[in-house]
């Protein structure tokens, strides 16, 4: 019996090892390099998931980018600037107004225009932004003007409608007429302006394309007419602030 | 002389013992070698899906690159696109105005000054006017009411609010017009 009760034991023990062993290294296994490993996959697969996201969205960037032309592109840029500028237009808004009278062949019978601030900011680069909501873009600026013309009827009609197409975008808000042998009409009307966006959007934002609308106002405008932009190119800075010019 | 074995019945347990162990021994060791695969696999993939998140980090890295290389073209591009919306909007109205001034002046008969001319959004404009003459004043209402051919816009409405007379004066008056919009006429 005795003997029988060694043979039992050493024979259990046989027994269980190779599971017990088994089943220790898995849980080894199991809390150390598998958990890990495991934990490790999911975050590199969801990481890698972005990633190909923002590749694909950085890939398509880059060709659309590089399939734009960039003659038409800062082509557009300068007629959509002599139309609709970046800065308030005082200076071209006279000369237009004064060339396309003598063009028509009417009569200024006195301008007040109230321009405001002068912006004073000089070339800005344009910074780019990480998120969308910290995109900024400039609100839409306008002024008003009022003058008189004075004219005959068919001059003043034509000057009305050449007024609206021509730089710098103009809106005729309000106009009173006297008709007579001579019309004279006094007209109030809004130059408007925009500066350009501040910011770009985050790098992985698309290209915005114009559309085929975008596109038909833009050649809509390009009919306009515009006059060449007065750049002041005077010296500044006086020796004596008393001495006459 | 026959031979008892007490032991045979014991033998062949241990027996069947010895075989279910042998079984147990190869299932535990066929099962911990299946789990090692698996774990070697999934270290693997683990290393290898590291490599692919440097190959990708390397590959956004570089076409950021050529994307800021292009950024001034990015930049007009905004810029086009940010005025343009704007400008749509600026212009639907514009358009609007134009067309109601355009056809306003063709109404109007000589003689009659026009003062605190108004448009509002939904295309109706208010006026003053003045004149010197009761027939000039008369030809303005038959024109307000007639259809008038050749018109850019045709009236959709049209009041006179108030007629004023004042001795050698001459007449004041004092209108709304309404006109189609794009609606059918």
């Amino acid at each position: 019996m005795k003997l029988l009760e060694e043979i039992k034991n050493p024979d259990k023990l046989r027994k269980n090892l190779a599971p017990t062993f088994a089943v220790l290294t898995v849980i080894v296994l199991t809390m150390t390099v598998f958990r890990t490993s495991f934990m490790s996959v999911k975050k590199l697969f969801k990481m890698n998931k972005e990633a190909r996201n923002e590749l694909s969205q950085l890939e398509k960037k880059s060709q659309t980018l590089k399939s734009l032309d960039e003659t038409e592109v800062s082509d557009r840029v300068l007629q959509l600037e002599k139309v609709f500028p970046s800065e308030k237009p005082v200076l071209n808004l006279l000369a237009s107004l004064l060339s396309l009278s003598r063009q028509e062949g009417v009569r200024f019978g006195g301008i007040e225009l109230n321009p405001g601030q002068i912006d004073n900011k000089g070339q800005v680069e344009v910074k780019r932004v990480e998120t969308e909501e910290e995109e900024k873009g400039k609100a839409l600026s306008q002024f008003e003007i009022q003058f008189e013309i004075i004219g005959k009827s068919e001059a003043i009609n034509s000057f009305i409608k050449k007024l609206e197409q021509t730089g710098p975008l103009m809106k005729i808000e309000s106009l009173s007429l006297s008709l007579g042998a001579n019309l004279n009409t006094s007209l109030t009307v809004t130059v408007y302006y925009q500066s350009p966006p501040a910011t770009l959007g985050p790098i992985t934002q698309p290209v915005p394309l114009l559309s085929a609308q975008e596109r038909e106002i833009l050649d809509e405008i390009s009919l306009y007419r515009t006059v060449e932009e007065i750049t002041a190119s005077s010296p500044v800075g006086k020796q004596d602030f008393f001495s006459l010019p | 002389m026959k031979e008892i074995n007490f032991l045979k019945d014991r033998l062949d347990a241990l027996a069947k013992k010895e075989k279910r162990l042998l079984i147990i021994r190869i299932w535990s060791f066929g099962a911990l070698g299946i789990y090692g695969l698996l774990v070697l696999s999934l270290f693997s993939y683990n290393l290898l899906m590291k490599r692919q998140s440097k190959v990708l980090g390397e590959k956004i890295i570089k076409e950021k690159a050529a994307i800021e290389e292009l950024k001034s073209i990015e930049t007009k591009q905004v810029y086009l696109s940010h005025k343009t919306q704007s400008l749509a909007q600026i212009l639907s109205s514009k358009r609007q105005n134009q067309e109601i001034v355009e056809t306003f002046i063709s109404l109007l008969p000589e003689g009659i000054s026009v003062s605190n001319f108004n448009i509002d959004e939904q295309g109706r404009i208010s006026f003053s006017g003045h004149c010197q003459s009761f027939y000039t004043l008369k030809h303005f209402l038959a024109v307000l009411s007639d259809e008038v051919e050749d018109l850019p816009l045709a009236i959709k409405e049209s009041n006179i609010n108030n007629i004023n007379y004042g001795f050698g004066d001459g007449y004041s008056f004092s209108a709304t017009i309404l006109f189609y919009l794009g609606e059918k006429q």
